[in-house]
C-alpha cells in the first residue's frame, strides 16, 4: 500500500462543530438570548488514514459516528479545524477547479440532482459543469443506464422515480465525467434488497474497469462486506479499526446471529443442550420464552440450522450477519485497535 | 348549533392554551439572536429615514411651507407614527402554514387536541406583544435623543383611539393573510398572492406616502378598506387630523371585516382541510 | 477567469435557463400569477412617485421624467434579479439546511452554480414590461434618441444588472457572517429603501458612500446618471471599472466567507 502514492490524505484532522445550548424553561431562554453559552462538538479527532489510487474503502460507523463530516471534510465542503486533509496533494478545502472535476460526490440522504425535471436534462446540466465532449456523454449516459437497469426511466421527471430509480440516477450523474475518487456517503440507506445489490455491482465493476477510487460509508456491514477491500471503522469520531477487510471477516465478520422462534409445543431451551451448541462452535446470546439467539461461524451456520430443526419445534428463523455494534464490541474485546498503522 | 355549542365548551380551554403557545412562538422567534435583534427592532427603520430626505428634497425645492396642509415636520411626525406602527404589523413571512400544507404536515393539526385557531391567535399574541415592545423602544429612544422633534401623541384619548384600531386592524391582516394561506390547498402560487397582498396594501395603508397626498377620489374609495384604518387612519388620530366621528367610522369598519375576514378563514380552513384529507395524501 | 471558464459558465447558464423552460411548461396559473405580482410591485412604485410629483417639480435635482429613468433601472435590476438570482432569496434558509454541499464540489464557481439555478420565464415577461418602462422613461427624458443614446442605455442596463449581482453577493455575505439568523430580510429592506430614490437626497459623504462603496444607489442613479449624460464619458469609465472592480472584490470576499460555511447535519 505504501508504495503508492495516496490520493486522499488525512493527518490528525479533528472536526469541532460548535452548537448553542439553550436553557429550559422562560428563564433559560431569556438567560440564553442575553448571553448565548456555545458548546463544543468534537465530530472528529486525530483521523489518520491514506488511500492509494483504485482503492475500494468502506467507511463504517454508527449514526453520529462522524462519517459523513468526515467525506464533507474531504471533498472540501467544510474545512477541517485542525489537521490536514489533501485531496490529489492539495489541502481539499483550497481544491481547484481542475482538482474538483476529478471527484465526485453522492449523498444517499441528500439529492443533487433537479427534483421536477428528468433526470437526463440534469446530466445535460453535469456535462455542461464538468465539459464532457458531447460523445462521450451519450456513451456513458447509455452504458450506465443499462448497467443500472434504468434506461427507460430516463425521461421521467425524478420526484416520480423510486427511491432506488432515484439513487440510481444520482450514481450514473456521479459517474458521467470519468471520476478518479468518488465518495458515496450511504448511498443504498433505505433502498430494497435487489437495488442495493445492483448498486454494489456496478461500483465493483467501475472500480476494476477504470481504477476509480471508492470511499463508500454505510452503517449496513452488508454493504461494505460485498464491496470494499478495505474497512475503516469510526466511533464517535475516531478510527477505531483501519485494514483489511479480509483478515477482519476471517475473526469477525464471519459469524451469523440466528434468531430462531419455537412453537407452543416445542421443548424449550435447558442447559443440557449446551453440548449441542459446543459441536458447532455457537453460543447462546439472547433467551426469551419462546425465541432464543445465537452466534455461529458462517461455515457452521448451514449444519447448525439443521440441527435446530431436529432439536426444536421451530416456528420461524432468521439468520443475519453480525450487527455493526456486536462486532465493535468485539474488537474493544479483543484489543485489536488500528490495525493498519 | 351542535357545533357551536361544543365550539363554545371548548373555548375555556384553549384560552388556558393561548399563553402556552405564545410561549413556545417566542423561543422560535428568538432562537436566532442576530436575526431576531435587526428584524424586531430595526424593521421598517430604514425607508423612513430615506423618505425624510426625499421630504426635504422636495421642500427644498418647492420653497413652499406646506404640502396638502402638512409641514415638512408634520411628514416626518407622520413618518415616524408609520415606522412605529409598521412594526406591530404581521409580516407574512411569519405564517409559514402555506408551506407546511405543501409539505404535507398539516395532518398534525388534524390529530391535535387544539384548534389551529388557537395556535393562530397565540401566535399573533406573542407577535404583537413584542411589537409593541419594539414600537415602544423605538419611539422611547427617538423621544430620547430628538426630543422636541420626535411627536407625541395630541392626546391620551387619541393613543387609546389610534392603539383600537391598530389592534383590530393587524388582526384583519393576520387574517388575511391566513386566508392566503390556506389558498395553498388548492393553488401553489401562495407565495405570489402575499406579496401581491402586501405591494397593493403597503399603498393603500399610507404606509409608502400618505393618504393625504393623494387624490381625493383615491381617499375616499380607501377609506372604506381594512389597510387604511390600520396605519393611515391611526397616525392622523395620533396627529390630531381626525377627530371622534371618524374614529367611530373606522371601527365600524374594522369590526366589519375583521368579523367578515374571521368568518371567511374559518370556511376556507374546514373546506381546505376536507379536500386535503380527502385527497388522503 | 480565463476565456476557457467564462464559456463553461455561459454554457451552463444555458442549461440552466432550458432547465427553467422545462420546469415551466408544466405550472401555469404561477407564472402569470407571479408576473402579475412584480407588476403589483411596479405600480405601487410609480404610484408613490406620481403622487409626489403631483406636488413638486423637482426632488434632489431629479424631474418627474428623469426619475422615470431611475424607476426604470429599478425595475430592470429587479426584473433581473427574478429571472436569473431568484434562488437567493432562500439563500439564508438553505444555508442552514446545508442545500450548499452539493455546488461546492462541482467545479464551477460556487456562488454563480447555486445564485443562478433557478431561471424564472416569467422574469422574462417583467423585464419585457420593465425594459418597455425604462424606453418609455428615456423616450420622455431624451429629446432625441440617437444610435449612440441606445447603446448607452444598453451599457446602463448591463451595469444596473451586475450592481444588482454585487448587492446580492453582498446580501450572501451577510448571511454567511450571521449565519442562521435570518438578518438577509433586513438587509434587503435596507437596500431598498436606498434604492427606490435617487442618492442624491443623501449628504455628500453618504452619497459616495452609497454610490462607489456598498453601491446600493449605483443601482439606480449610476445608470440613470449614464443614460441622461450626468457623467462626462471618461467619469462613466471611471465608474463603471470601479463597479467592476468592486464586484471582484465582492466575490472573492463571499468566496472566503464560505469558510464559515457549517454544512448540516446530514
Ligand atoms: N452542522 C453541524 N452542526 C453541529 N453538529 C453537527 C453538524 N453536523 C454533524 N454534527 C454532529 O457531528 C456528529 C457526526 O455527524 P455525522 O458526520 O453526520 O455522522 P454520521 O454521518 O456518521 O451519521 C454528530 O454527533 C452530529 O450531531
Ligand atoms: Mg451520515
Amino acid at each position: 500500500m505504501s508504495i503508492h502514492p495516496s490520493i486522499l490524505e488525512c493527518r490528525s484532522v479533528g472536526k469541532v462543530y460548535s452548537a448553542q445550548v439553550r436553557g429550559a424553561g422562560t428563564l433559560g431562554i431569556l438567560r440564553g438570548f442575553v448571553r448565548r453559552q456555545v458548546r463544543e462538538h468534537v465530530a472528529l479527532a486525530n483521523i489518520d488514514l491514506a488511500v492509494a489510487p483504485g482503492e475500494i474503502v468502506g467507511l463504517i460507523g454508527a449514526n453520529g459516528a462522524g462519517k459523513t463530516t468526515l467525506v464533507k471534510c474531504l471533498t472540501g465542503i467544510i474545512p477541517a479545524s485542525s489537521g490536514r486533509c489533501e485531496l490529489f496533494g492539495h489541502d481539499a478545502f483550497a481544491l481547484t477547479r481542475a482538482d474538483k472535476r476529478r471527484l465526485s460526490l453522492v449523498m444517499g440522504q441528500r439529492s443533487q440532482l433537479w427534483w421536477d425535471i428528468p433526470a437526463i436534462d440534469s446530466f445535460r446540466l453535469l456535462r455542461e459543469i464538468y465539459q464532457v465532449d458531447a460523445a462521450r456523454f451519450e456513451r456513458r449516459v447509455r452504458e450506465q443506464a443499462e448497467r443500472l437497469d434504468v434506461t427507460d426511466r430516463l425521461q421521467v421527471q425524478l420526484r416520480q422515480l423510486s427511491l432506488g430509480e432515484r439513487m440510481k440516477m444520482e450514481i450514473i450523474g456521479a459517474f458521467l465525467h470519468d471520476p478518479e475518487v468518488v465518495f458515496l456517503d450511504e448511498p443504498t440507506i433505505g433502498l430494497d434488497l435487489l437495488s442495493q445489490e445492483t448498486i454494489r455491482t456496478f461500483l465493483r465493476e467501475v472500480n476494476r474497469e477504470r481504477r476509480t477510487t471508492v470511499i463508500l460509508t454505510s452503517h449496513d456491514m452488508a454493504d461494505i462486506e460485498e464491496t470494499c477491500d478495505r474497512l475503516v471503522i469510526l466511533e464517535a469520531g475516531r478510527i477505531l479499526f483501519d485494514g483489511d477487510l479480509v483478515g477482519l471477516r476471517r475473526r469477525f465478520v464471519g459469524r451469523r446471529a440466528v434468531e430462531v422462534h419455537l412453537e407452543a409445543n416445542s421443548r424449550p431451551w435447558s442447559a443440557e443442550l449446551d453440548g449441542e451448541l459446543e459441536r458447532f462452535g455457537a453460543v447462546l446470546v439472547r433467551e426469551a420464552p419462546r425465541a432464543l439467539t445465537f452466534e455461529v461461524d458462517a461455515e457452521h451456520c448451514q449444519p447448525f440450522i439443521q440441527h435446530l430443526f431436529d432439536l426444536f419445534q421451530v416456528r420461524d428463523l432468521a439468520v443475519e450477519r453480525q450487527p455493526l455494534e456486536n462486532l465493535i464490541r468485539e474488537i474493544f474485546r479483543t484489543g485489536e485497535l488500528v490495525e493498519a498503522s | 348549533m351542535s357545533r357551536a355549542r361544543a365550539l363554545a365548551a371548548s373555548l375555556p380551554e384553549e384560552l388556558h392554551l393561548l399563553p402556552y403557545v405564545a410561549a413556545y412562538e417566542w423561543r422560535k422567534a428568538t432562537a436566532f439572536r442576530a436575526g431576531f435583534v435587526l428584524n424586531a427592532l430595526l424593521r421598517g427603520v430604514p425607508r423612513p429615514v430615506v423618505m425624510t430626505l426625499v421630504y426635504l428634497a422636495m421642500f427644498r425645492s418647492t420653497g413652499a411651507a406646506e404640502i396638502r396642509g402638512y409641514t415638512f415636520v408634520d411628514l416626518v411626525h407622520f413618518l415616524v407614527w408609520t415606522a412605529a406602527i409598521q412594526k406591530c404589523i404581521p409580516d407574512w413571512r411569519s405564517l409559514d402554514l402555506a408551506e407546511q400544507i405543501f409539505d404535507g404536515y398539516v395532518t398534525k393539526y388534524l390529530v391535535m387536541p387544539v384548534s389551529y385557531f388557537t395556535l393562530l391567535w397565540g401566535r399573533f399574541l406573542q407577535f404583537t406583544a413584542v411589537q409593541l415592545l419594539a414600537a415602544a423602544a423605538f419611539w422611547c429612544a427617538g423621544a430620547l435623543v430628538l426630543h422636541s422633534w420626535w411627536p407625541q401623541p395630541v392626546s391620551a384619548v387619541a393613543l387609546a383611539q389610534a392603539a383600537t384600531l391598530l389592534a383590530l386592524g393587524t388582526g384583519c391582516y393576520l387574517l388575511t393573510y391566513f386566508i392566503l394561506n390556506c389558498l395553498a390547498f388548492w393553488l401553489d402560487v401562495v407565495w405570489s398572492l402575499l406579496n401581491m397582498f402586501m405591494f397593493v396594501a403597503a399603498f393603500m395603508s399610507g404606509m409608502l406616502v400618505p393618504v393625504a397626498l393623494m387624490p381625493r377620489a383615491v381617499r375616499g374609495v380607501l377609506e372604506v378598506t381594512f389597510p387604511y384604518w390600520t396605519v393611515n387612519a391611526p397616525v392622523e388620530l395620533l396627529l390630531g387630523r381626525l377627530g371622534p366621528a371618524d374614529f367611530r367610522f373606522g371601527l365600524a369598519v374594522l369590526a366589519t371585516s375583521f368579523v367578515a375576514l374571521h368568518g371567511l378563514a374559518f370556511v376556507t380552513w374546514r373546506r381546505g382541510l376536507r379536500r386535503y384529507a380527502g385527497v388522503g395524501t | 477567469m480565463s476565456a476557457n471558464a467564462f464559456v463553461q459558465h455561459l454554457r451552463i447558464a444555458g442549461q440552466y435557463a432550458r432547465i427553467g423552460v422545462i420546469r415551466k411548461s408544466q405550472f401555469r396559473v404561477e407564472f402569470w400569477s407571479q408576473v402579475v405580482m412584480d407588476c403589483c410591485w411596479y405600480a405601487s412604485h410609480v404610484a408613490v412617485f406620481e403622487v409626489l410629483y403631483a406636488h413638486v417639480d423637482d426632488i434632489a435635482g431629479w424631474n418627474r421624467e428623469q426619475f422615470r429613468v431611475l424607476l426604470g433601472f429599478l425595475f430592470v435590476s429587479d426584473a433581473f434579479m427574478m429571472v436569473w438570482l431568484g434562488q437567493m432569496w432562500r439563500f439564508w434558509r438553505d444555508l442552514k439546511d446545508g442545500k450548499l454541499d452539493s455546488f461546492r464540489v462541482r467545479p464551477g464557481a460556487t456562488l454563480f452554480l447555486y445564485g443562478f439555478q433557478q431561471f424564472s420565464v416569467e422574469g422574462c415577461v417583467n423585464m419585457a414590461v420593465a425594459m418597455t418602462y425604462l424606453a418609455y422613461g428615456i423616450g420622455r427624458a431624451c429629446e432625441h434618441v440617437t444610435l449612440g443614446l441606445v447603446l448607452v442605455t444598453l451599457i446602463a442596463v448591463a451595469v444596473s444588472w451586475w450592481v444588482r449581482t454585487i448587492l446580492v453577493t453582498f446580501y450572501g455575505l451577510v448571511d454567511l457572517w450571521l449565519l442562521g439568523s435570518d438578518a438577509g430580510q433586513f438587509v434587503n429592506e435596507a437596500i431598498h429603501a436606498v434604492a427606490d430614490r435617487p442618492a442624491d437626497v443623501f449628504g455628500a459623504r453618504v452619497r459616495t458612500f452609497l454610490l462607489y462603496i456598498l453601491p446600493v444607489g449605483a443601482l439606480t442613479q449610476v445608470p440613470a446618471g449614464m443614460v441622461l449624460g450626468r457623467y462626462t464619458p471618461l467619469g462613466a469609465v471611471v465608474a463603471v471599472g470601479w463597479l467592476g472592480m468592486l464586484g471582484v472584490g465582492m466575490f472573492a470576499a463571499w468566496n472566503r466567507g464560505f469558510r464559515r460555511y457549517e454544512s448540516a447535519m446530514g
